[in-house]
């Protein structure tokens, strides 16, 4: 091993513009974003649905978008034919 | 010079080699560094343990953020300045980058969890080497196994060539030797052990030290 081929950094390294590097290393510390950008809507419920929602607010302590999301997951999950039927029986 | 070990996975054995290689060098009458900018305390216990020996000592500066600097400024007292990075995505990782001369993610061949981080690391150097061109990036087989039927290396070894994106392989490899956690267990290198093997380890990390320095030729 021939230790005077060690070389010595050379200054004139390429570093472009100190703001894109500056970027580029303070991204090492970012955390994943997971939060989505929201947007007011509104929504006018039955009386039926509205008790519904907060029956269910109440049982499980949780705000009644939350529970919205979760129904709307678990409608996404269900079969064809059952969305149909969920459908039809609130429609009617 | 400046030689950064990172990885997206801890326990690869980025520490391990470093101080490995920082003995071997500084008994070679190299002056050599190490920068420890993991927040783990392995480099701190290892250099206790050290301390405790007759053995000389091999200064570790401890640096967190954008530590570009601190390792210029180490460069300007020694031969070779070795940098520690934590197992992940971090500041300090990218910061090095901007002023490495060599980086090297040590990954075992055997294992789909240390390979599958490679793809992410790969794409983090190559944006790097925009910032700074010239640092080169390598994938070093570590803890290979010592049985010849394994194939392993030499499978990845044909999927990180066919893949330009991927930080290609050195040809030196580093095994599973006894020797390597050893030396370090007593805060020191191989090259200040007696041990069965010993001499193989040696002369891995030789060749290793060898190969890095005719990339930099």
């Amino acid at each position: 091993m021939d230790l005077s081929k060690i070389k010595k950094h050379n200054n004139s390294t390429a570093t472009t513009e100190s703001k894109s590097v500056a970027e580029f290393i303070v991204k090492g510390d970012a955390r994943p974003n997971q939060k989505q950008k929201s947007t007011m809507v509104g929504f006018r419920f039955d009386e039926n649905t509205l008790n519904g929602l907060n029956k269910l607010t109440t049982e499980t302590g949780k705000t009644r978008i939350t529970i919205i999301r979760a129904s709307l997951l678990a409608f996404e999950s269900l079969s064809d034919s059952e969305k149909a039927r969920f459908l039809i029986q609130v429609m009617t | 010079m400046i030689i950064l070990f990172g990885s997206h996975k801890g326990g690869v054995g980025k520490t391990t080699l470093i101080a490995n290689l920082a003995v071997m060098l500084q008994k070679k009458t190299a002056s050599v560094a190490i920068v420890r900018a993991d927040k783990n305390q392995d480099l701190e216990v290892w250099t206790r343990f050290r301390a405790e020996k007759d053995v000389p000592d091999i200064p570790v500066m401890t640096c967190y953020g954008d530590i570009s600097k601190d390792i210029r400024k180490l460069e300007t007292v020694t031969d070779v300045v070795f940098v520690d990075t934590a197992g992940h995505d971090s500041m300090e990782l990218r910061s090095a980058l901007t002023v490495a001369d060599i980086f090297l993610t040590p990954v075992k061949p055997s294992s789909l969890l240390e390979i599958a981080t490679l793809d992410g690391l790969s794409s983090i150097v190559r944006e790097a080497q925009k910032k700074n061109s010239s640092v080169q990036g390598f994938t070093l087989f570590n803890r290979c196994p010592t049985s010849s039927f394994n194939t392993d290396a030499q499978d990845l070894a044909e999927y990180l060539k066919t893949n330009p994106e991927m930080l290609p392989p050195l040809r030196s490899c580093v095994s599973d030797l006894r020797p390597y956690e050893k030396a370090i267990n007593q805060g020191l290198g191989v090259h200040e052990v007696r041990a069965k093997n010993a001499s193989k380890a040696k002369g891995q990390l030789e060749l290793l030290f060898t190969e890095i320095q005719t990339k930099l030729d």
